[in-house]
């Protein structure tokens, strides 16, 4: 990947291909997770790339390639959901109220939309029904099995951040699946 | 906050293997002696446990091929863009450049070209004021000619 990487960074748009299959699973599952609907990550997956090659001249060799793709891929949904979906930026809502805090209080409405019986499912609806902030934690820390250094460097939060915003995703997962993956466990 | 307390807070990150050493082994010392904070840890891990054996939704087929296209084009069309704003800026330049050195010729021969062309001043301020405005006109010209593609190249964007 260096190889790639420094190839990249003199001018060379062909060693973008190797990259771009390298990450893509994770990266599309990333922006997907933000964003929800897949011709949207698709779109921002393209624009991520499109970044890369413009502003590889910024890319610090000494940091990790990696954080910086994720970096670059969160700017652009962030910006995108500014534009076009502000709402599910999740400010607190106008009652003072979070809407983790509102999920929680209607988790039994939100189990009875949820569909299927294996764990996988109830477990991917649940975390979609997390705020923006949540999923992506989630993500990162359990599906891209990243460290909390390397989140909160993705996130650009301190680190107690993170850890924070952990507790309250696994939390907030907790309260939306009540005690239905025990019964999928067992029944 | 008795440790009972101190531990059950920490249960969440326990189950996200996000503890240092010392803080996992007070967890771990506890939950053998405390059967809800190990109920607790067990739901949480197994939440945990589902959210990384989640399978991973795949792009649609040829996403990598797209993007290449999609990357090259875009390159392309930002390396012509640059190229009209380079043309623009010499352009304009060179405009400059044109006017002050028709003024300081203006200054400094318009009497010698008044009498070698035997033209009145009145002529001559015809002449002049009928050079401005062809360069405007063609300035303008040229801008109508050029503005449209500049704006489609940044469209394609």
């Amino acid at each position: 990947m260096e190889d790639e990487l420094t190839r990249l960074r003199k001018g060379d748009l062909d060693a973008l291909g190797g990259l771009i299959e390298q990450y893509q699973t994770r990266l599309y599952r990333y922006l997907l997770r933000l964003l929800h609907e897949p011709a949207t990550a698709e779109d921002l997956f393209q624009q991520t790339w499109i970044r890369v090659a413009e502003k590889i001249g910024n890319y610090d060799p000494k940091r990790s390639f990696e954080n910086w793709l994720f970096t670059v891929a969160r700017n652009l949904a962030f910006d995108h959901l500014r534009r076009y979906r502000p709402e599910s930026l999740d400010e607190p809502l106008p009652s003072g109220e979070s809407r983790l805090e509102l999920l929680a209080s209607e988790s039994a409405g939100a189990l009875d939309e949820m569909v299927g019986a294996e764990r996988s499912a109830l477990v991917a609806t649940a975390m979609e029904k997390l705020p923006l902030i949540f999923r992506e934690v989630l993500n990162l820390r359990f599906e891209e099995d990243m460290k909390l250094e390397e989140i909160a460097a993705i996130l650009q939060i301190p680190l107690s951040t993170v850890k924070s915003r952990l507790r309250r995703a696994l939390e907030g997962m907790r309260n939306i699946l009540g005690n239905r993956l025990e019964q999928g466990t067992t029944g | 906050m008795n440790q009972h307390d101190e531990i059950r807070a920490l249960l969440t990150l326990a189950a996200a293997r996000a503890l240092d050493e010392a803080d996992r082994a007070r967890v771990e010392a506890h939950i053998r002696e405390c059967a809800d904070c190990a109920a607790e840890l067990a739901s949480m891990q197994r939440i945990t446990a589902t959210l990384e054996s989640l399978p991973a939704p795949l792009p649609s087929l040829g996403l990598a091929a797209r993007t290449r296209l999609r990357v090259a084009a875009e390159m392309a069309a930002r390396t012509k863009r640059r190229q009209y704003h380079l043309l623009i800026t010499l352009l304009i330049c060179f405009g400059w450049i044109i006017t002050l050195l028709t003024l300081l010729a203006g200054r400094y021969f318009a009497d010698d070209l008044a009498y070698f062309f035997n033209l009145s001043f009145a002529q001559f301020a015809i002449g002049f004021i009928g050079y401005t405005l062809l360069a405007s006109v063609a300035s303008a010209a040229f801008a109508g000619l050029i503005g449209p593609r500049v704006q489609a190249a940044r469209r394609m964007s």
